[in-house]
């Protein structure tokens, strides 16, 4: 029995060309479809409405923020704590750093409070409600949009 | 001064390229890329003329019901069904519940069929998530009709989709 080709050469050459050529392709197709601009999710529970009422533990203060027409911000407690704060803006705009500012004097005070509810005017565009929102969770996580 | 007369080899016409290593670099690449592309982003499409909010927002995948608020009409899941001018909506439209008629009828349909389906297979249940896709304009109260419109239709798990700003 014989043992093999004797004479045949042990080298060999893999052909990596066309496997260069099917990679560029690839990486120039994802990164055409890629999008540079990613989409992320914002969380909004409404704070009515529904099917089914879900039993919930109150919390010990409630939070609402206002959002006025005026550009006026304002902060409505209600619970065991009931007064409404003014936020003090320093330019014609939403101060939304005032905002935080006083919504985190609340949450040292209530730290067990982790919900807040956001109502705006009639007229005040959906980028400024969003840029609240992100505002307020920040300070507090579970932001739901009010007056539905 | 010794000389040495060995004649330096002269270069060969034939040039070697070393492509193994491209290749290496080409295989990170595309797993890299691959990896990027494949997890954690959200099939969204705004319309065209749609500018959706900027926020630092999570990237999740969600499988849900896709409602879009464009300049002259509103979307459900890709379908027109209902016509407006610059974000507003018609006031006959306006329920007392400050829901719009042409809406809720839209959103009762898309839950009839979950419901079909929920009903025929017990593994799946109604979901109550839906995603709305608007423009940066949109005022609050074309907002505020539509999250009424879906809340009296079961849809209470609101999802706002957004541009991420980091």
């Amino acid at each position: 029995m014989s043992r093999g080709h004797a004479g045949q050469s042990q080298e060999f050459e893999v052909y990596l060309a066309p496997l260069i050529d099917c990679f560029t392709v690839l990486i120039a197709f994802v990164m055409i479809s890629t999008a540079f601009a990613s989409v992320g999710i914002l969380d909004a529970g409404v704070a009515a409405g529904g099917e089914k009422l879900q039993p919930t533990t109150p919390p010990p203060v409630r939070v609402g923020v206002e959002m006025q027409s005026n550009h006026q911000l304002m902060i409505h407690l209600s619970g065991k704590e009931t007064r409404t704060i003014t936020v003090k803006s320093g330019s014609t705009d939403w101060d939304l750093a005032e905002l935080q500012k006083d919504l985190k004097v609340v949450k040292q005070k209530w730290p067990s409070t982790d919900g807040a509810v956001l109502r705006a005017d009639d007229n005040v565009s959906y980028n400024d409600v969003v840029r609240s929102m992100d505002t307020v969770r920040a300070v507090f996580p579970a932001v739901m949009l009010g007056g539905i | 001064m010794r000389k040495t007369f060995v004649k330096s080899k002269a270069p060969s016409d034939q040039m070697n390229l070393q492509i193994t290593s491209m290749a290496d670099i080409f295989m990170i690449l595309l797993v890299f890329m691959l990896k990027s592309y494949g997890s954690g982003v959200l099939d969204i499409t705004s319309a065209k003329g749609v500018n959706m909010p900027r926020a630092g927002a999570d990237v999740s995948t969600v499988d849900a019901l896709k409602l879009e608020i464009a300049t002259d009409g509103i979307l459900v899941e890709g379908k027109p069904v209902l016509t407006m001018k610059n974000f507003a909506f018609d006031p006959k439209e306006i329920t007392s519940v400050r829901s719009s008629k042409t809406l809720s009828h839209a959103l009762s349909e898309e839950r009839k069929k979950q419901m079909l389906i929920a009903k025929s297979n017990s593994d799946v249940k109604l979901d109550p998530r839906i995603i709305i896709v608007a423009d940066q304009k949109v005022p609050f109260v074309t907002i505020r009709t539509v999250l009424a419109s879906a809340a009296v239709n079961g849809y209470t798990d609101f999802k706002l989709a957004v541009v991420q700003a980091n």
